[in-house]
């Protein structure tokens, strides 16, 4: 752009030859910019985004007791994890239920973890500090939520959390969650095959934080984020109306699982919840003008009211508490995906106005 | 049927094919090699394109008419120029035709616009020229897939002009304009395209009086900036392909943010097309007007006209509908209003004086901001439509609008004037004769970065949106 237009030595000059030592100087100075471009931008961006996602108290599919880690999401901010004698995400004694409280089991996957989130800002801890207040009774909170599994591994729990005496489940279903119903349900006994070259370079590339910036500056646009999240077929079909033979399967599946929790709960004279927490693609469509046809953000949210309201549960809709605020896929961290402290938020006030402590 | 994404021309696809093109094209200095393999690439260009054998057949007869005209040097230029114009008009089915008289079928009229020019300007010449146009000459010069779509309007003769040779240097400045584009294009036109969009977006909401004022300024301003990068871009592509190709293209932009008045902005924006219209409208419309009108006091009012004109025709080639009817009337308006501005001062004050004070640092400020506002302004009609603008209208408020025009105009002469002493002061540091930011050690660093950064952000926007991870898990 500096250059447009500046004279440069006519073509109708004496042509001048370039230096030899030019034939290997410039593009080998091409390729050290290239090394330097990628090495510096991904040094700068872990440097201002640094991250700790791995959580070290996690250990063959569980949180190990009385252990303490430390994460981190890039777009987030630092947060301790402790994890009492049961390795469940509370604060509080797990095996002794204090005399006289009100004890509420969270179970569910990331969104009930509250993954990437201090313990005091997760809903389950927010919604128990209000209900406290409302009752005046103590509120016990014991936080069973394992991120990446699925219904049917909570369901598997139900022994566990009947031990624990509840007075209220809660059930936290996210759309990635019911994705994920049919895989849990078909299992696969074939191990994962060795990544080929290209994937390893895919994952890679994916691991750049350069990379997830550059995303996160991409993806905060609302109407872009939802032009390409809408580019998934089958991921993103939850969004789209009719409802796809796939997703009612997955629904049906969920349902079940529901049915068979909700029947063994209510013999145990248990209240019985279901959250339904949006994602952020569901967020980006609320209120949003732009709105491609043939899609419903609220649609998720329904479905999980069916489904509570077939199996006696009470239904507890994440998906209004976050249709209310202006720019709702701002309480979700852009790529990442999960939901942000302000929008457990938002959530815990729901479940504060939906559960009852007698 | 219609499918262009994969050949535009700021597309990893196009530089692709330019690239087969272009090792083909070299593996023989033979003029009838290199003339056929233009031929061929062209003919496969189009056909990315458009497939439909039908749908080609009202271009193929207007190429044919074209071919047809410039051969007929005994008949009478006129007739010959109408039917090409009427031709065109009826093509490009402007809105004042009636419905009715348009071809009932679907047609391609891909880069018709910019054939349209080619083709007049060899059947106006070829009365001069006695050199006889081939017919392979004529398809490779009117079909040029490097100038196709948007141009540059390269003269005939400029085409067919001895192949410069391709060295070391000229390579590299080659490859540099490509990146220089495709960044521009990708990158900077599309941050300024966001842009535009959101401040237009946030104009639909509830704002306060300031708010309004800066996203319309912004929003009005964010175009001409987006338009630049992505024309400007893409002829910066097409200049750097069409020179592995032994083709100088001519340049269409030069720095037009840096005029400081609407005349020299068309001397410096989409060159070659005022250069065209200047040669085949503006100087023969003068030299009638001027035998018809000969008293010298009429001269300057009749170039005021005829600059009108032309630049009314302007606004007009790029549309169909009545909006661009009202961009071109502004075009025309905003150059005779300089033409009459300079006859007057010239008057009132002397030439010189008048000449002093325009080369002012304080005139020159509110000068560029000046046209730089002008401009703005008119691509109004350009890019929205007249439903558009009456919403937009609505939303801000005569005031906020006037407003929004008169920050547009103190920021856009700030902006200008810092990018120009910047732009200044980078040249004034000199080594060895020329500008250190011109070394071409400097610039392959600099080409370098804007590949990297051009090719990450293409990779970005063509991977899927971000959705829920579990990277620890």
């Amino acid at each position: 752009m500096l250059a447009e237009q500046v004279a440069t030595p006519s073509e109708s000059a004496p042509r001048k030859l370039l230096p030899r030592r030019d034939w290997i100087l410039l593009p080998l100075l091409s390729v050290c910019t290239v090394v330097f471009l990628l090495v510096a931008s991904e040094l700068v961006t872990r440097y201002f985004w640094p991250a700790q996602e791995e959580d070290t108290c996690f250990a063959n599919g569980r949180f190990r007791p009385n252990c303490t880690a430390t994460v981190k999401v890039p777009e987030g901010q630092w947060s301790v994890d402790r994890y009492n004698e049961c390795g469940y995400r509370s604060a509080t004694n797990c095996q002794t239920k204090p005399a006289g409280a009100f004890r509420i089991v969270v179970m569910g996957s990331s969104g009930a973890h509250g993954l990437y989130i201090p313990s005091e800002e997760t809903f389950a801890v927010k919604a128990a500090g209000a209900l406290q207040k409302q009752s005046g009774r103590t509120v016990d909170v014991q936080n069973l939520g394992i991120p990446n599994t699925t219904p049917s591994q909570w369901y598997a729990r139900l022994d566990e959390v009947l031990a624990l005496h509840p007075d209220a489940v809660i059930f936290t279903v996210t759309p990635f969650d019911v994705e994920q119903t049919r895989t849990a349900l078909s299992g696969s006994a074939t191990p994962p095959l060795k990544p080929g070259v290209f994937k390893r370079i895919q994952h890679a590339v994916t691991q750049s934080r350069a990379v997830l910036m550059g995303q996160h500056l991409l993806f905060s646009n609302r109407d872009r984020f939802v032009r390409f999240y809408m580019l998934y077929g089958d991921k993103a079909d939850f969004l789209r109306q009719p409802l796809t033979a796939a997703w009612q399967k997955r629904y049906a599946d969920l349902d079940s699982i529901v049915a068979r929790a909700a029947d063994r709960l209510n013999a145990a004279h248990i209240t019985f919840y279901l959250l339904a927490m949006p994602s952020r693609a569901e967020a980006a469509l609320m209120n949003n003008p732009e709105r491609p046809a043939n899609t419903d953000p609220l649609s998720f949210g329904e479905q999980i009211a069916a489904i509570a309201a077939r199996h006696g549960a009470t239904y507890i809709d994440g998906v209004d508490a976050l249709s209310h605020v202006s720019k709702p896929e701002n309480f979700f961290y852009v790529v990442d995906g999960h939901i942000k402290p302000e929008g457990q938020s938002l959530i815990a006030r729901k479940v504060g106005e939906t559960i009852h402590v007698q | 049927m219609f499918n262009s994404s994969a050949m535009a021309s700021a597309s990893i696809g196009f530089l692709l094919f330019s690239l087969v093109v272009i090792l083909v094209f070299r593996l023989s200095r033979a003029a009838v090699w290199r003339q056929g393999v233009l031929l061929i690439a062209n003919l496969v260009f189009l056909a990315f394109f458009v497939t439909n054998p039908v749908a080609w057949l009202p271009f193929i007869a207007f190429l044919a008419y074209g071919y047809i005209a410039l051969h007929l040097r005994s008949a009478r230029l006129w007739p010959l120029v109408t039917i090409g114009v009427v031709a065109f008009i009826w093509l490009k089915r402007y809105s004042f035709l009636p419905s009715w008289s348009f071809l009932p079928f679907p047609y391609v009229t891909l880069g018709l616009s910019y054939i349209f020019f080619r083709v007049l300007h060899l059947i106006i010449d070829s009365r001069d020229s006695p050199q006889r146009v081939s017919l392979v000459s004529y398809l490779n010069y009117t079909l040029n897939f490097t100038t196709l779509l948007s141009g540059p309007i390269q003269r005939y003769q400029n085409f067919v002009s001895p192949p410069l040779p391709l060295d070391a240097f000229s390579a590299g400045r080659a490859l540099e304009r490509i990146v220089i584009g495709f960044f521009k294009v990708n990158v900077l036109s599309a941050i300024f395209s966001g842009i535009q969009h959101d401040s237009l977006a946030a104009l639909g909401l509830p704002l306060t009086f300031e708010s309004c004022v800066i996203h319309g300024a912004v929003g009005l301003a964010a175009y001409p900036l987006y338009l630049y990068c992505n024309f400007a871009g893409y002829i910066d592509i097409v200049i750097g392909v069409a020179r592995f190709l032994d083709i100088e293209l001519p340049e269409n932009f030069n720095r037009p943010f840096a005029s400081d008045n609407f005349m020299n902005f068309w001397g410096r924006w989409h060159m070659t097309l005022s250069d065209w219209l200047k040669t085949y409208v503006y100087n023969p419309l003068l030299m009638s007007l001027m035998r018809r009108y000969p008293a010298p006091s009429t001269e300057p009012f009749l170039a005021v006209f005829a600059f009108f004109f032309t630049f009314f025709l302007i606004g007009v080639w790029h549309g169909q509908t009545s909006q661009f009817l009202v961009f071109g009337l502004l075009q025309g308006l905003g150059v005779s209003a300089v033409k009459l501005y300079q006859v007057m001062m010239g008057k009132w004050m002397g030439r010189k004086q008048y000449r002093a004070l325009a080369n002012g640092t304080v005139y020159n400020f509110f000068a560029r901001g000046l046209t730089f506002t002008w401009y703005a302004f008119t691509l109004l009609w350009f890019w929205s439509n007249w439903a558009q603008m009456g919403t937009l209208a609505h939303e801000m408020g005569f005031i906020a609008s006037m407003t929004a025009i008169g920050v547009m105009f103190l920021g856009s002469s700030l902006v200008i004037e810092a990018w120009e002493r910047l732009r200044a002061a980078l040249l004034s540091v000199r080594a060895g004769g020329e500008p250190v930011v011109m070394s071409r050690y400097l610039r392959t660093v600099w080409g370098t970065t804007l590949a990297v950064v051009a090719l990450a952000t293409l990779l970005l926007i063509n991977a899927p949106a971000p959705d829920i991870v579990y990277k620890g898990f």
